[in-house]
């Protein structure tokens, strides 16, 4: 599964990516990852969700900067 | 609001737990928690320390053990209170003596057998029903919880934490489906394993040392995020929202849970004394008379009132049952022939003296016994006995069938991170070779815990070129985990010996020797009001014990104290070998001092430490005592309690004294005194000390000026002073020795190479002094060789088991057929050992010239066809690599014709005030600590014929330390010739690597 990493913007529970407009409907599981600290890494917090269109999401926040950001969806 | 932890690990989960016992306690204080829980990996190590700190901040201290099953899963216990804490250990000890060492496994059986006043936790993602419901596996998880279920009763929680990772939503709600489905309740914890999120680094550091990894390496058990740290009730609830029960639950837990530790008791054992006696202090004072007639002869009445009082002390204390012990045990050593000296604060002790146990006479020396037990300290005494270091075991033994397995035990040593292991094993995780680590870290000097300047203040450092991010990470990471437990190792020679089975107080674990070990180091077994005995070993018993089997015809006993002989020898410094007096710091004292009685000897001991010379107390003495600086008294009762240390205030004792005749102190209350001046912070703290001192001085008609002064006087020694007693104990040994030196040289230096390693000089800078007495050191011999060094005609010969790689097996093959007759030549050796000396041990035999004396050419033998034999180097580089010793030639002979205007060791004193230049080997570099705090190297330069002494200043040591604590090589010094009082060295100015002067064609 590719990883997309492009950042996001999630309001109200929906975002947008490649054009498209995703809601989400449930999270499914959630947690952080404080990533490579050794090189100053940020602290992400990820959410797999399910989307309205029957897809799946993982998006993730980095609260130091206030970003969303999509890791993958299938 | 209220929360408790009740899963949390300490640094006694070693490599896994990152923040100390101290801080974890005092943030749930500010958290205000009214309790916590310490659940280290299989141990109780950190109880002790856990239940007074919490005591200290009026938290409820709750024990506990997150242990490991033998299906690999863990599971976390809680005591409820004594009972539970009794069977907690008892389940540890079960776990760990029976499986492998380091592998802890508890049984179901186990868990039946203890479960009495145990809670039990279903622990983290590796608890049996978490795992089991992260796989799927509902059937089988439902099974397990009901087992735990079956064993504790209503005492199993399956355990939520919510730690972000993922699975962890849906594995909550499984276990309370789990729940509702059992009739088990849910219980909240967060697995602490650190005390912020900032120190997450420290902990995913120890996790890759504990793992073996590098930081760029993905390992399931590396935690994914910095969720793990003691998080604040309103935390807490936060992220347990969903589980409100749990909460609840568990501070249901913390209120049916008290602390399993009794603090206040003494778990000492019964003497077990004839029945005649009413009781053991009947019986230790009885002991104690017939033992002081002995010693001396007459009992006078100051004499007998001091024993009186000490009994009186002792048996307020309720110690005369651990006096009967240690006396029971010099006795086994004194039946056995097993050489014992006591040494410490109990030769402050008339009756240890009485019973034998020290040879210090503390009622001659008055010394006070307040030094060592007081009413007021009310401390438990502390015997420490060194015995031959070959024995020890033996009298340990003795203690064990004594009192029985079941209540002895060796107390436990942590081994902490230290500046270079810190160094080396954090080196290897962030990428450095073992070979950059391993290089970095033999630089760094052991006393440095200041690790962020190290590239400023260490030159060697400073030249590696350490600037990248890389290194300033290795460095700061490394001051975060020094004095973090690494690993439980033992106590050189502590061992605990209690009522109750020892198995009630601590878990038991093996030590890598096969000992059992208690879980508690000598700190805790103090605090705990365990019995501690310190039986240690000390090679110089053993190399004295030789000596005097060799010597024959002499009464150790009965060395004289004033051979004018043996002090001359002191005089000029030649004291390399002798107990306590080789260093070069000391040597340099004798040299200055000129000792010419036993004072000055346990004086010499008392002033050679980082606090006398810091607080430059050296130099007055060895004035005073040569009369060159007047000795004058603030007050004429100071003077019978200063005159022997020429009004220097030397010793510990010496200060209690001075409180006690001044101020009217009683001595255990000066005892007090000393010891808060010696920790004393802050200048209220001493402001306040002082007016106690000066209010009571004052009454006892001391003028408030004179009371100032002494105060301020005896405030500036308090932390430097020595226990008078100890230095004492130790002083007879080094006068003893010396002694053994100056009249049996060759059978006191043969004594002492067969204990290697011991003392403070290598075995070839020991041969080569012993040659500056006259006495060859002979080559290692087929036919002359025992196994051990040998006296041979005033002379020493190397011994087998010197040579490198000969099995001891080998070793006493060669020695056994060589009892029926001596080898003839190679061959015959060769057909009459055949196989049982291996082909590596026949060549290097060969190499050393131990066939010399037989067949001269070295190489021809090797190579079994006639060549040219090898030359002079090659035969001192194959003795030195094999022995570590120079016996016929040295380098530095050898290259000598290299060296013009090189002056020999023994000219250096022949040149004091001019500039010379110096060869040879250094020999204990050190740089101890100053009062200036710059640096200052000494270390000992060793040509072909003696040690000549270097001191380096800062300046030098900026340019040339990498070369003095570097590789070992032979350096060039130039340098002016100095004498301070009689002690030379030369100041190094310039320092030389000379490899390819004395190498190169």
């Amino acid at each position: 599964m590719k990883i997309i990493c492009k950042q996001i913007e999630v309001k109200e529970k929906k975002f947008g990516y490649n054009r498209n407009m995703y809601e989400i409907s449930e999270v499914l599981d959630s947690w952080r990852d404080i990533g490579a600290w050794w090189e100053d890494e940020e602290e992400k917090r990820f959410w797999r969700v399910s989307l309205h269109n029957d897809l799946t999401a993982e998006i993730f926040y980095i609260p130091n900067k206030k970003k969303w950001y999509l890791y993958r969806l299938w | 609001m209220d929360f408790v932890h009740l899963h949390v690990h300490s640094p006694f989960s070693f490599l896994d737990g990152g923040s100390e016992i101290r801080n974890l306690v005092k943030r749930a204080k500010e958290y205000g928690m009214s309790a916590l829980a310490l659940t280290d990996h299989n141990s109780l190590a950190g109880a002790v320390q856990f239940q007074k700190e919490c005591e200290k901040e009026g938290l409820k201290a709750i024990h506990g053990a997150e242990v490991t099953l033998e299906s690999g899963g863990h599971l976390v216990l809680l005591a409820r209170g004594q009972e539970g804490y009794h069977n907690l250990s008892r389940l540890l000890t079960k776990a760990h003596l029976v499986n492998e060492r380091l592998q802890p496994m508890v049984s179901i059986r186990s868990l039946w057998e203890y479960q009495e006043g145990l809670i039990a936790l279903s622990g983290c993602r590796r608890g049996e029903v978490p795992s089991l419901l992260l796989k799927g596996k509902l059937k089988e998880a439902k099974e397990k919880a009901e087992i735990y279920r079956d064993i504790f009763g209503g005492r199993f929680y399956l355990e939520i934490q919510n730690l972000y990772i993922p699975g962890d939503v849906a594995l909550n709600r499984k276990l309370k489906e789990l729940g509702e489905e059992t009739g088990i309740k849910l219980a909240g914890t967060n697995n602490v394993h650190y005390l912020d999120k900032e120190d997450f680094p420290v902990h995913d550091l120890l996790t890759c040392i504990r793992l073996g990894l590098t930081l760029e390496e993905v390992h399931q058990e590396r935690r994914l995020n910095a969720e793990n740290y003691l998080k604040s009730t309103a935390k807490m609830y936060e992220v347990l929202a969903d589980y409100p029960e749990a909460i609840e639950n568990t501070l249901a837990i913390a209120d049916l849970c008290e602390p399993g530790l009794d603090m206040t008791k003494r778990y000492y054992p019964a003497y077990l004394y004839p029945k005649e006696y009413r009781s053991a202090t009947a019986y230790l004072k009885e002991l104690v008379y017939a033992g002081a007639k002995e010693k001396y002869g007459r009992i006078s009445r100051t004499l007998r009132e001091r024993i009186e009082h000490e009994l009186f002390v002792i048996d307020r204390l309720k110690y005369s049952d651990y006096f009967l012990l240690v006396w029971d045990v010099v006795q086994h050593a004194k039946e056995k022939g097993i050489r014992y000296a006591g040494r410490g604060s109990a030769a402050d002790s008339v009756i240890a003296y009485s019973l034998s146990i020290t040879e210090v006479d503390a009622f001659k020396r008055g010394l006070l016994f307040e030094r060592f037990i007081s009413l007021e300290r009310a401390e438990s005494p502390d015997i420490d006995i060194d015995f031959d270091a070959r024995y020890r075991d033996d009298v340990s033994a003795y203690v064990y069938v004594k009192y029985g397995e079941r209540h002895v035990a060796a107390v436990a040593t942590y081994h902490t991170f230290q500046a270079r292991s810190a160094l080396r094993e954090l080196g290897k995780v962030l990428g450095f070779s073992a070979k950059e680590a391993d290089i970095l870290a033999k630089r760094v000097p052991y006393y440095l815990s200041d690790m962020g300047d190290l590239f400023n203040r260490v030159p060697e450092i400073k030249n590696m070129n350490l600037s990248s991010v890389k290194y300033k990470q290795l460095l700061y990471y490394a001051k975060k985990i020094i004095d973090l437990p690494r690993h439980l190792g033992t106590h050189l020679g502590g061992l605990v010996i209690t009522n109750l089975p020892v198995t009630d107080l601590s878990p038991l674990q093996k030590s890598a020797k096969g000992v059992n070990v208690i879980g508690f180091d000598k700190r805790a077994v103090e605090d705990l009001g365990l019995l501690k005995l310190d039986l240690l070993s000390l090679r110089t018993m053993s190399a004295i014990e030789d000596s005097i089997k060799i010597i024959r015809d002499l009464d150790y006993e009965k060395i004289p104290l004033d051979d004018k002989e043996t002090y001359k020898m002191l005089h000029a410094g030649e004291t390399v070998g002798v107990f306590q007096l080789e260093s070069a710091a000391q040597r340099a004292l004798q040299s200055k001092l000129k000792a010419d009685n036993f004072e000055d000897i346990v004086a010499s001991l008392a002033l050679i430490r980082p606090g006398p010379i810091q607080g430059n107390m050296v130099d007055p003495f060895i004035a005073r005592r040569k009369g060159k600086e007047k000795i004058s008294y603030l007050h004429p009762d100071l003077e019978p309690i200063l005159k022997k240390t020429y009004g220097v205030v030397l010793f510990q004792e010496q200060v209690i004294e001075i409180a006690s005749v001044i101020a009217g102190f009683t001595p255990g209350e000066s005892d007090q005194l000393r010891r808060v001046m010696t920790h004393a912070r802050s200048s209220r703290d001493m402001e306040e000390i002082g007016g106690v001192f000066l209010r009571k001085a004052q009454a006892n008609g001391v003028s408030i000026q004179t009371a100032k002064e002494i105060f301020s006087y005896i405030a500036g020694y308090a932390s430097y002073g020595f226990n008078e007693a100890h230095a004492t104990a130790f002083a007879y040994t080094a006068y003893k020795t010396a002694y053994l030196l100056r009249h049996y040289p060759a059978e006191y230096y043969c004594s002492l190479l067969n204990h290697q390693p011991m003392g403070y000089y290598p075995v070839n800078t020991l041969c080569l002094l012993a040659k500056q007495r006259g006495i060859q050191v002979l080559p290692l011999d087929i036919n002359e060789s025992e196994i051990d060094f040998s006296v041979e005609k005033g002379n020493i010969r190397i011994g087998l088991k010197q040579l490198k790689g000969l099995r001891e097996k080998e070793q006493q093959a060669i020695s056994t057929t060589r009892s029926t007759g001596r080898y003839l030549s190679y061959k015959d050796f060769i057909e009459r050992l055949g196989s049982r000396v291996c082909k590596d041990s026949l060549s290097n035999l060969v190499k050393v010239g131990a066939f010399d004396s037989l067949e001269e050419n070295r190489r021809a033998l090797l190579w079994q066809k006639p060549v040219a034999d090898a030359s002079p180097l090659e035969k001192w580089a194959y003795e030195i690599e094999l022995t570590g010793i120079e016996s016929q030639v040295s380098f530095m002979g050898l290259t000598r014709d290299r060296l013009k205007g090189f002056t020999l060791s023994t000219e250096v004193k022949r040149k004091i005030g001019k500039k010379i230049w110096l060869a040879g080997w250094p020999i204990r570099p050190h740089r101890p600590p100053t009062k200036s705090g710059k640096v200052v190297v000494f270390f000992s330069l060793q040509d072909e014929v003696g040690l000549a002494e270097v001191t380096m200043f800062t300046s030098s040591y900026e340019k040339y330390g990498q070369l003095i604590f570097g590789e070992h090589i032979p350096l060039g010094i130039y340098g002016e010739v100095f004498s301070r009082d009689g002690a030379i060295s030369v100041n190094a100015e310039v320092v030389k690597d000379l490899r390819d002067l004395l190498t190169k064609e």
